[in-house]
Formats: C-alpha cells, sequence, structure tokens
C-alpha cells in the first residue's frame, strides 16, 4: 500500500515566487501519476518534497497512514527514512562505483545480507535486462544503459513509491519509445506508485494513469489521459497538451474574432460567457469548395496555404478569413496549397473557455 | 595556376601524382605554420635538454683543469661523483631526501589547510564567502619566497649579517632550527602552496553533481555515510592532484631554501644544483638537472596516468537544484574568527613585516623616532655602503626595467605562440605533427624551473652554428622564459581553436576571404580573449619568476627578483623588503587589472604559475 497526499502544500524558495503554491494532491496506490508541465511549473519541486529532498514551508505530506511532513506538528522524516525511490534526469549514477555496486547500495544501506542482495541485484539485472554489465562503470555504459542501472538502482530496493523525475530527457527518440513500452511493462508488472515528472505531454499521455497538470505552482487538472485531451478544464490545458496545437479563436482578438463569433452563434447558452473558442486539428474536416455542410456542424470557408506531410499524415496550414489554422488530416484528397475549401467541424468537437481561461460548459 | 606546374612536371604520371599532393598540402599556410613551429620548437624545446644530457657525461671546457681530461671527451666521471663517491652525500643523496622531505611536509601542511577552508568556503555558511574565496589566492600570487623573506625579517639569529631581525630587536634569539632550515622552509612552501589545495578541492566540491549525494539519500544513507562512501572517495582524484603538484612545486623551487637554507647549509636539489653551477661543476649540474627532470617528468606522468584511471570519475553536472549549505550554528563565529586568522597570517601579517621593516631604521623597535623614509627615498644608507633608497637607486630601475623587458617579451612570444601552436595543431590534417606540436609545446612544462635554466645554459653558453654565445644577454632570459611558460599559452590556444571549430573560418573562406584576411577578420578577432589571457599570465608570472632566472641573470641583466636575492647575499635585508614589495605591488595590480580586462578568474589559470 503506498497512497500519496499533498495537503495544502507550499513552497518559496529563498526571494522568488512561489515554486509551489497551496498545491492538493491524491495520488492512489499502484497509480502511474504524472506532473506534467512547462520549466519552472513547479513540477521536480513537487518530486522533490515527496522524495525529502525539500522541505516545504506549508501544508501536510503524507504516504498512508505515515506523515513524512506536517507545517502543524512540525514532523519531518529525512529521505533516507522514507523508503521512496527517485531516478534523477542526470542519473547520478556514481562514477566511482561498479554498476553492481551502484544497484546493491540501497539493499546495503537497508542492511541486507550479502547473499539476499545478490539474488536481489540478480533479480533487477533480469528485470530490466542488463545482465553482463555488473562489472562495469557507469562511464562506460551507453545513455540508455545508465538509464536502466539508475533505474534498477531504486527498483533494488523494492519502493512503495517510484519517483522519475524527467527519465527519458536524455535519450534518442527511438530509446525514448522503447523505455516508455519497459516503464509501462514495469509498472503493471510490479504494481507500485509511480509518479512522474516530464514536460513532454507524449510521455505523459502514453504512460500515466493519472495527468497533472501543472502551471505557475498551482495544479490546474487532475485526469485521466484521455480526458484532459477531450475535456481541458483550463485553456492552458488546451494549450500545452496535442501536436499540433489546439486552434484558439478569441472574441476579443484582432484575428479571429469573426470566426469565434460565427462559431457561437451556434452555442446561445454559453456565448454569454466565453471569450475563447478552441477546436483540435484533428477535429477540422476539409472538403472540396462548395460542399453543403451536414447537420449540426459548423463551416467556413478556407484557403490551403501550406501543406506538412508527416508521412502518415498531414498537417495542413489554412487561411479562414483574417485568421489562420492547422488542420491535421489523413485525406489525401485536400492538399494542393492555395486550393479554396470548405471546413467543416462537428458542433461537439468545440471547446469554450471564459475571460480567466476556464472551461465553459 | 596549379595546373600549369603539374603539367610541366611531364608524362610520369606518378610523379606528377606525387607533385600533385604535395604542392597542394604546401600550399596550406596551416602547414607552413607548423613546419616553421616544428623547427622552432624542437631546436628551442627538445635541444636544450639534448645539450644537457650530453653535458652530463662530457668534459666542459671548465673542467678539464680539474678531471685532467680535454674538453669534449665521453667521461662517466659526473655520474660516479654524483651518486657513488666521497662527496656525493654531501652533493647529491643528502638533498634528495631532504627535498623529499620537504616536498612531504609540506604536503601534509598544505592539504588539509587547503582542503579545510575550500570544504567551508564551499559547503557551509561561514560568513564572507565570496571575499575568501579570492583572498585565499593571494598567498599563492605573491612570489613564491615572499614568506621566505618575510621570515628572515622576522627572526634571523646572529649567524646571519646585517640589521638585527624583529625578534632579536625584541631580546629573542631563534635559535637555528627556528630561523633556517627545515622547519621554516616547510612553513613557507605550505603558506605559499595551500591556495593550490584551496582552488583544486574548491573546484571538486563546487562540480560535484549534488544528485549524486541525494540518491543516495534517498537510498538509505545519512550525512556521514554519504560523505565517507561517495563524497571522499569522489575528491580522490583532487587531493592526488594537489599532493603531486606540491610535490612538484617543491621540486623546482628554488628561492625559499636558498634564503632560509643556505645560513644552515640545508641543500635541496634545487639549491644543490645551484651551488655546483656557481662553483664552476658544469658537470656535475647537468646532472643533478638531468635528476630533476626525470622525477619531474615521472611525477607529471604518474599524474596523467592517474587522471586517466580516475576519467571515469568525472561526472556530468546535474540540473543546478541548489545545494543546501551545511549551517555551522554555534561554531559559524568561531570558525569565522579562525578563517580570516588564516587570512591574516599569509597575506596581512607578511606584507605588514615588509612594510615596516622599509621604514624603520632599526628593525622591531616599534617607536616614532625609528621611522624613517631612507630605505626608500635615502641618498645614502647607513650600514649599506654604495647603496641608495630603493626609489633613488638606479640598479632598481635597471631591474625593474629589465624586469619588465623579459616578462614583455615572454608575454608577446607567448601570446602569439598560444595563437599559431592553437592553430596549427587543431587544423593540421598530419595528426602524427599535430600530436608531436602539441606534446613539444607542453614539454616545458614537466621540466622544473631551475633545470630547464640549466639545460638553457648547456645549449646557449657556447657558440653553435650561427648562433652566438647567448650567455649573459636579455636575449637568453626572454627565451627561455617565453618557451618556459608555453605551455599554458598553447594549452589556451589549443582549446580556443577547439571551441571555435572550423565553420567560422570556412564561412569566410566561401566568402572570399583569403588566408590572411581570415585570419585578420574572423580568426584573432575570436581568439583575442583567450590570447589575451595567454600572454597576461606569462607577464605576470615572468615579473615574480626566480628559480629559472636565477642562474641566468648576470651583472647587467639582473631583474628585480635576481637583485632581490643579491640584497640578500649582501645582508641588506630591509632593501630586499622593499624590492619583494615593489614586485608584489606591480604582480597584484596587473592580476586585477588582467582579470577586469580579460573578465576571467586568473587566480584559477595561475595553477602553473612559478
Amino acid at each position: 500500500m503506498a497512497r500519496i497526499e499533498l495537503e495544502n502544500v507550499g513552497k518559496t524558495f529563498a526571494g522568488a515566487v512561489a515554486a509551489v503554491a497551496d498545491l492538493t494532491l491524491s495520488i492512489p496506490d499502484g497509480s502511474f501519476i504524472t506532473l506534467l508541465g512547462p520549466s519552472g511549473c513547479g513540477k521536480t519541486t513537487t518530486l522533490r518534497m515527496i522524495a525529502g529532498l525539500e522541505r516545504p514551508d506549508r501544508g501536510e505530506i503524507r504516504l498512508d497512514a505515515r506523515r513524512l511532513f506536517s507545517e502543524r506538528t512540525g514532523e519531518w522524516v529525512p529521505p533516507e527514512r522514507r523508503g521512496v525511490g527517485l531516478v534523477f534526469q542526470s542519473y547520478a549514477l556514481w562514477p566511482h562505483m561498479t554498476v553492481e555496486q551502484n544497484v546493491a547500495f540501497g539493499l546495503e544501506m537497508k542492511g541486507v545480507n550479502r547473499q539476499e542482495r545478490r539474488e536481489r541485484v540478480r533479480w533487477v539485472f533480469e528485470l530490466l535486462h542488463i545482465g553482463g554489465l555488473e562489472r562495469r562503470y557507469p562511464m562506460q555504459l551507453s545513455g540508455g544503459q545508465q538509464q536502466r542501472v539508475a533505474l534498477g538502482r531504486m527498483l533494488a530496493i523494492s519502493p512503495d513509491v517510484l519517483l522519475l523525475d524527467e527519465p527519458l530527457s536524455n535519450l534518442d527518440a527511438k530509446l525514448r519509445l522503447e523505455t516508455r513500452v519497459e516503464l509501462k511493462r514495469l509498472h503493471a508488472e510490479l504494481r507500485n506508485t509511480v509518479v512522474y515528472v516530464t514536460h513532454d505531454q507524449l510521455e505523459a499521455m502514453t504512460l500515466s494513469t493519472e495527468i497533472a497538470v501543472m502551471n505557475q505552482g498551482r495544479l490546474l487538472q487532475l485526469a485521466p489521459p484521455m480526458q484532459i485531451y477531450q475535456q481541458p478544464a483550463t485553456q492552458f490545458v488546451a494549450e500545452f497538451v496535442g501536436h499540433p496545437p489546439i486552434n484558439l479563436f478569441g472574441v476579443e482578438e484582432r484575428r479571429g474574432a469573426e470566426i469565434a463569433r460565427s462559431i457561437l452563434t451556434f452555442f446561445p447558452q454559453l456565448a454569454a460567457r466565453s471569450r475563447v473558442v478552441g477546436v483540435r486539428p484533428e477535429a477540422m474536416v476539409l472538403l472540396p469548395a462548395g460542399t453543403v455542410p451536414p447537420a449540426r456542424s459548423w463551416s467556413h470557408a478556407a484557403i490551403v496555404e501550406t501543406v506538412l506531410p508527416t508521412g502518415s499524415e498531414w498537417i495542413i496550414g489554412l487561411r479562414l478569413g483574417d485568421a489562420s489554422a492547422f488542420a491535421l488530416t489523413v485525406d489525401e484528397k485536400v492538399r494542393e496549397p492555395r486550393q479554396p475549401i470548405t471546413l467543416v467541424v462537428d458542433l461537439k468537437h468545440f471547446h469554450f473557455f471564459d475571460g480567466e481561461g476556464n472551461r465553459v460548459d | 595556376m596549379s595546373d600549369e606546374i603539374v603539367y610541366k612536371t611531364g608524362g610520369d604520371l606518378r610523379l606528377r601524382r606525387f607533385w600533385n599532393r604535395t604542392s597542394a598540402v604546401w600550399a596550406q599556410p596551416t602547414v607552413i605554420i607548423a613546419a616553421v613551429l616544428f623547427i622552432l620548437l624542437t631546436y628551442l624545446v627538445i635541444a636544450p635538454v639534448i645539450a644537457l644530457s650530453i653535458n652530463s657525461v662530457q668534459v666542459g671546457i671548465r673542467d678539464n683543469a680539474v678531471i685532467g681530461l680535454e674538453p669534449g671527451v665521453f667521461t662517466l666521471y659526473f655520474l660516479k661523483r654524483v651518486f657513488s663517491s666521497g662527496v656525493s652525500r654531501v652533493l647529491f643523496w643528502a638533498p634528495l631526501v631532504r627535498t623529499l622531505f620537504v616536498a612531504l611536509m609540506t604536503a601534509a601542511l598544505a592539504l588539509p589547510l587547503g582542503a579545510a577552508l575550500a570544504w567551508l568556503i564551499v559547503r557551509t555558511d561561514v560568513p564572507g564567502r565570496r571575499w575568501l574565496s579570492s583572498a585565499f589566492v593571494i598567498p599563492y600570487i605573491l612570489p613564491s619566497w615572499t614568506f621566505a623573506v618575510v621570515w628572515l625579517t622576522l627572526f634571523k639569529n646572529r649567524r646571519l649579517g646585517g640589521l638585527p631581525s624583529f625578534a632579536e630587536s625584541l631580546g629573542l634569539s631563534p635559535p637555528d632550527w627556528l630561523a633556517y632550515g627545515a622547519v621554516p622552509i616547510i612553513l613557507a612552501e605550505a603558506l605559499h602552496l595551500f591556495p593550490f589545495a584551496f582552488l583544486l578541492f574548491g573546484n571538486a566540491l563546487r562540480s560535484l553533481d549534488v544528485q549524486l549525494e541525494e540518491s543516495a539519500r534517498v537510498l538509505g544513507a545519512s550525512g556521514p555515510v554519504v560523505a565517507r562512501r561517495i563524497v571522499l572517495p569522489l575528491l580522490l582524484p583532487a587531493l592526488l592532484a594537489a599532493l603531486l603538484l606540491t610535490f612538484t612545486r617543491v621540486l623546482g623551487s628554488f628561492g625559499t631554501p636558498y634564503i632560509l637554507g643556505s645560513p644552515t647549509r640545508y641543500t635541496v636539489l634545487p639549491t644543490a644544483l645551484y651551488s655546483a653551477f656557481v662553483t664552476g661543476s658544469t658537470g656535475v649540474s647537468a646532472v643533478i638537472a638531468v635528476v630533476i627532470i626525470l622525477i619531474g617528468i615521472s611525477l607529471v606522468t604518474f599524474d596523467i596516468v592517474l587522471v586517466r584511471e580516475h576519467r571515469r570519475f568525472v561526472t556530468i553536472g546535474g540540473r543546478g537544484s541548489t545545494r543546501r549549505l551545511a549551517k555551522l550554528g554555534r561554531a559559524r563565529t568561531p570558525t569565522a574568527i579562525a578563517v580570516n586568522l588564516v587570512f591574516v597570517l599569509t597575506t596581512v601579517v607578511p606584507l605588514v613585516t615588509l612594510s615596516l621593516a622599509t621604514v624603520m631604521k632599526r628593525p622591531g623597535v616599534f617607536a616614532l623616532h625609528n621611522l624613517s623614509p631612507v630605505y626608500w627615498l635615502g641618498a645614502t644608507i647607513p650600514a649599506m655602503p654604495g647603496q641608495r633608497g630603493l626609489l633613488l637607486s638606479p640598479d632598481i630601475w635597471h631591474a625593474a626595467w629589465n624586469s619588465l623587458r623579459v616578462a614583455g617579451l615572454a608575454a608577446i612570444f607567448c601570446g602569439l605562440g598560444g595563437l599559431f601552436v592553437g592553430y596549427a595543431v587543431v587544423r593540421l590534417p598530419q595528426a602524427r605533427v599535430s600530436r608531436y606540436l602539441r606534446q613539444v609545446s607542453f614539454l616545458p612544462y614537466l621540466v622544473p624551473s631551475i633545470a630547464f635554466a640549466a639545460a638553457y645554459i648547456s645549449l646557449f653558453a657556447v657558440p653553435r652554428g650561427i648562433v652566438p654565445s647567448l650567455y649573459g644577454t636579455m636575449i637568453l632570459l626572454g627565451l627561455a622564459m617565453s618557451v618556459k611558460y608555453l605551455p599554458y599559452a598553447s594549452r589556451t590556444g589549443i582549446s580556443a581553436m577547439m571551441q571555435l571549430g572550423n565553420e567560422p573560418e570556412e564561412a569566410a573562406q566561401v566568402c572570399g576571404a583569403s588566408w590572411p584576411k581570415r585570419m585578420a577578420r574572423i580568426v584573432i578577432p575570436l581568439l583575442k580573449g583567450g590570447l589575451m589571457t595567454g600572454a597576461l599570465l606569462p607577464f605576470i608570472t615572468g615579473m615574480k619568476e626566480l628559480s629559472l632566472v636565477i642562474m641566468l641573470a648576470s651583472p647587467g641583466t639582473e631583474l628585480l627578483t635576481t637583485q632581490t636575492l643579491r640584497f640578500i647575499q649582501y645582508g641588506y635585508s630591509q632593501l630586499a623588503d622593499g624590492t619583494v614589495l615593489i614586485i608584489v605591488a606591480i604582480v597584484v595590480v596587473l592580476t586585477f587589472l588582467a582579470e577586469r580586462l580579460t573578465g576571467s578568474n586568473l587566480a584559477s589559470g595561475l595553477e602553473g604559475g612559478a
């Protein structure tokens, strides 16, 4: 059992704005939760507070029934007594120890005897497919191997909670995909609670059972990946997740206001509160110019400006009056620059946000 | 145009190809530069060492009266005399043992002191850390033998002539073991060299990725366990480097053991070499110089092997998570006092002593009527016949002018040398020649200063071919200094060129710029910072150089540093103190100006200085 609860946690570094402001977050046992956000959003600080490497100023952190930190009672458990695992972005392997010594270090600290230690280390090497590297030094390993050893070092102590701080950011694209698959397999096998920090939405979407989107030290939305994508709670979440990014049309913007108003005429009950209308690129259907749109959809004349083939699909740059937008399509038919077309969007695909950027339903 | 030339060489295809290839190679400016450097460096670096080695087994012009053999005859006489004869204990073995002893004891003092200070300043909240981290480098910027001069001023006893020391004026009579020999030599060397350990440990501590410690904490290691299992092993290379550098430095240091060792004949290898040289035993001095070079080279080779061995220790810095400084709590104030006391003892006390000594008629008598500007401005000085106040002394002005000229020559030579060596080493397609140039330009670093001077005397004391005898000329001084300091400049030049890469120059080439244009408009402006450091460092180091120049300087070519030594030899310690102050003032001002100018921390580059 490992359920992590953060209650009104706050942390301000000397002379700076709050790194984490009033964060309340409940991480259920066995879940794979990703803290997602731009750099400086407080996600790493949150992770380090769970690990005990930063001491919060406010609030309370609990691991199951155990209080790790409490502003009220003054309780504080130092990192070495928390029993969590933390994998760093730089891996932080000890360069003066062999791979085997690196992996065995945590067990040694726990006072595990030699025989058991050897078995446990062998288990880790098998689990991560890094057998044969035992006697090497970290500097003699490739990036991918270092990454596995860093993971193995933490898995060796069988932590109930595994914290991962951008563990894939130093790997190349191919290795990233492989390691994502690996992490998902490990989580399915070991069932421990994983807290994963990244700014890469693809990692977050593919790995997590739940994503916590953060910005400026605050939690914006906590939800399963598809819900984050399909029902973003704020304009920031909508913009941060998705590639190419969501198309936004502001009622008060200089460009695109006409588009926004034309969409809002279909939603009279939302029009008063909405300031921004969003539509994901893949929801934009491109039809030959002059096509009569189907019922319950919005349509607009547009001109194809750029065509960017990615191999499996096309990213189409469009001009809609004074505004521009991106569409994502697998349809080979419409892809001539300067070609006039009709843009059609099913009404259920629109997102609305108010003046504060919050979702309007 | 080259097509035409090829045509004229005739029909033989192989010849034509050969011509094609060689003419293409020689048309490159890089190749011409490399060829010139190849000849120049071989002559200035390799030839002197070979000449020295030959001198150690060949009868010299001055030797034949002593050993009765014709000059030029090869002999094992000098080797025998140094290693196994009735005098070899005095000549060689005792100095060798003393050298090793002094080096070990110096390391035993300097390393813990430097390491402790580094830890306090990098890892704790002791007040004034920023200021102290520059303050502790000052003892290293001072000439290495400053502390020796100060020591004599404070503690010399009746054994030496001249005015009494401070201690004697206060009615104390320091025993010989305290005034001269091992104890003060070790102290003076340690005070000069502890900044080394301080810088090395400080940098190692700073570059240590915090996450290495944090991951150990997360895995259940307590603070002391982290220190023992993670931090200490990772600092080991820095410790070894500091140890070896201390050894190398003591091995090449002449000033301190000469000033403090001569009164009780406490001879170490550099002073043994010097006395063999001044007594005319050229062969013996050559043998000792070769031994010093061999020890020096093996120490540095050992260091290089160790560094390679510990390559795995090199850590990639993690994302900058701020390091929490250890809170000293109640110990904060006492620690601050102790740390500042070190600064006072290593910098303030020596400089104040020197200053006071030069304005007191009788040293150590603290009374207003005892103050006098005579040592600075007197037309004559009582008890020092023929001497004038330092600022009126033509000798001092002449020596200062010489120092400036020699150091200036070295600066220009090193600045240009660094540029050309860097350019040739990085750009030359011929890897073997490039490696040779890099290694030869680094070689002077391995040769301790005084032995380097001996090698230069071997090559240049007699006319060889078209080169006349240079002994006793300013050219020899300038040349020796230039080549001795070249390693720092060429290292700077090579790394600057590496960073620069090919693209900026190639871009200019594509735009139609000729080679001189590319150098003038692209390469030199881009390397300016590195070249400045490469030139300023030799200048500053040259102003305080003693070990390298003591055997090369002669009446007429005295430098400020050798002039100081002459004053000490005459027993005019006030004049010596004043001259040291002049050198210190020049060096300190230059260092701070240079730091302003280049925006870099010269102190960290001073590692190689004399």
